[in-house]
């Protein structure tokens, strides 16, 4: 979420004007928030982990999107995951505007201005769709990554991962996503 | 947090100067942050919260603590946590400055300054707290508690309440609290739509 806010707008004055923009934003409580940009280590995290996801998705009905697809959460809200998994058909929210209603798994790459956010209300409006199985945190800063994964009646089960040999396995859809491939390059500063 | 940072200060400097202030400070990465006046409904969760696990842990091992006590975080950080539980001797950083390290459960009331530091950076700094077993997350908005439950080196789990009716289970500590009793003085706003 950038800082700069725009007036307040309905839901429907986001959509169309989010649907003309240039710049994809999001949308919370009546304010948009243009996505911002990436330093180099988020863009690879995000390029890696869309690049495994997408192999390993290949021969079955599941399909990787993202980062310039906008996902309805609940409460009126509207957000562009860095990528996310639906498996057979697309469901939107209307004929007007592409917008995904069934996302399975989100993927999430932090940065400094917005990871509170995407760990906190983000998470938990993320967290409130039915949809969503798995709910996938990457830290850009250092080797670290966290899985929520839905388990029976409104529970969650938070595992994270922080060895360079670890494997994130996604349950909901099947595959194995080996942490040497999501930070494939990444280089992180010695201090840290 | 507050959002106007003191200039960057070494944990033992933060120490010094949080000992002898007037108000209490969190601190992490060199900046001090002081603790923020609350609202009434953050005092009234609070308070009842305390009373009520003050009388539950009365003759047992264990006791509630807060809200201006130090804990010891990960990394040298350090924060002032709305109430926490020790079990067995309460164990301190040094003889100098009193900072708790081994804090069983742990209570954060949300703000909306900090709700997101709360759930995101903070809830990570506390769950790498070794001692800690439980941390509970608690809305004051509206009727929410979230309640992340140690289950392994790297496995926590993550239930969520939001009924009046339902009970919110310490495993950690063996204690049930109805979450009417945690809201029963709190007055919610009226929805603004």
């Amino acid at each position: 979420m950038a800082s700069s806010r725009s007036p307040f707008l309905s839901s429907e004055q986001y959509l169309e004007l989010d649907s003309r923009a240039e710049l994809p934003s999001e949308y919370y409580d009546g304010v948009m928030y243009p996505i911002e940009a990436t330093t180099f280590r988020h863009g690879d995290i995000q390029m890696n982990t869309s690049r495994v996801v997408q192999l390993a998705l290949l021969d079955s009905p599941c399909r990787a999107k993202g980062p310039t697809i906008r996902v309805k959460l609940p409460n009126q809200r509207y957000a562009y995951p860095d990528l996310f998994v639906v498996c057979g058909k697309i469901e939107r929210e209307d004929k007007k505007y592409d917008t995904a209603l069934n996302p399975v798994v989100i993927f999430e790459v932090l940065s400094p201005s917005t990871g509170d956010f995407d760990r906190g209300g983000k998470a938990d409006s993320y967290r409130a769709m039915p949809s969503v199985r798995e709910y996938v945190i990457i830290a850009q800063e250092s080797l670290f990554l966290q899985r929520y994964s839905r388990q029976d009646a409104g529970k969650w089960l938070l595992e994270t991962f922080d060895s360079i040999d670890a494997i994130l396995r996604l349950e909901s859809i099947g595959i194995e996503v080996p942490l040497s491939e999501i930070y494939r390059g990444v280089e992180f500063d010695s201090a840290e | 947090m507050a959002s106007l940072p003191s200039p960057l200060l070494s944990p033992e400097q933060y120490l010094e100067l949080d000992s002898r202030s007037d108000r209490p400070s969190e601190y992490y990465d060199g900046v001090m942050y002081p603790i923020e006046a609350t609202t009434f409904n953050h005092s009234r969760i609070c308070i009842d919260l305390s009373s009520i696990l003050g009388q539950k842990l009365r003759n047992t091992s264990c006791e509630a603590l807060g809200p201006t006590v130090r804990v010891l975080l990960p990394n040298k950080r350090y924060a002032y946590p709305d109430v926490l539980i020790v079990c067995g001797k309460l164990e301190r950083d040094d003889a100098k400055y009193q900072t708790a390290l081994n804090p069983i459960a742990i209570m954060e009331v949300l703000s909306p300054s900090t709700e997101d530091f709360d759930r995101g950076g903070k809830a990570d700094l506390y769950r790498g707290i070794p001692s800690l077993k439980e941390y509970v997350i608690l809305a004051q908005d509206r009727i929410l508690v979230q309640r992340y439950t140690k289950r392994g080196e790297r496995h926590w789990n993550l239930q969520e309440f939001t009924e009046a009716d339902e009970v919110l289970r310490l495993e950690s500590v063996n204690v049930d609290i109805p979450l009417h009793q945690i809201y029963e003085r709190v007055e919610f706003d009226p929805p603004a739509e």
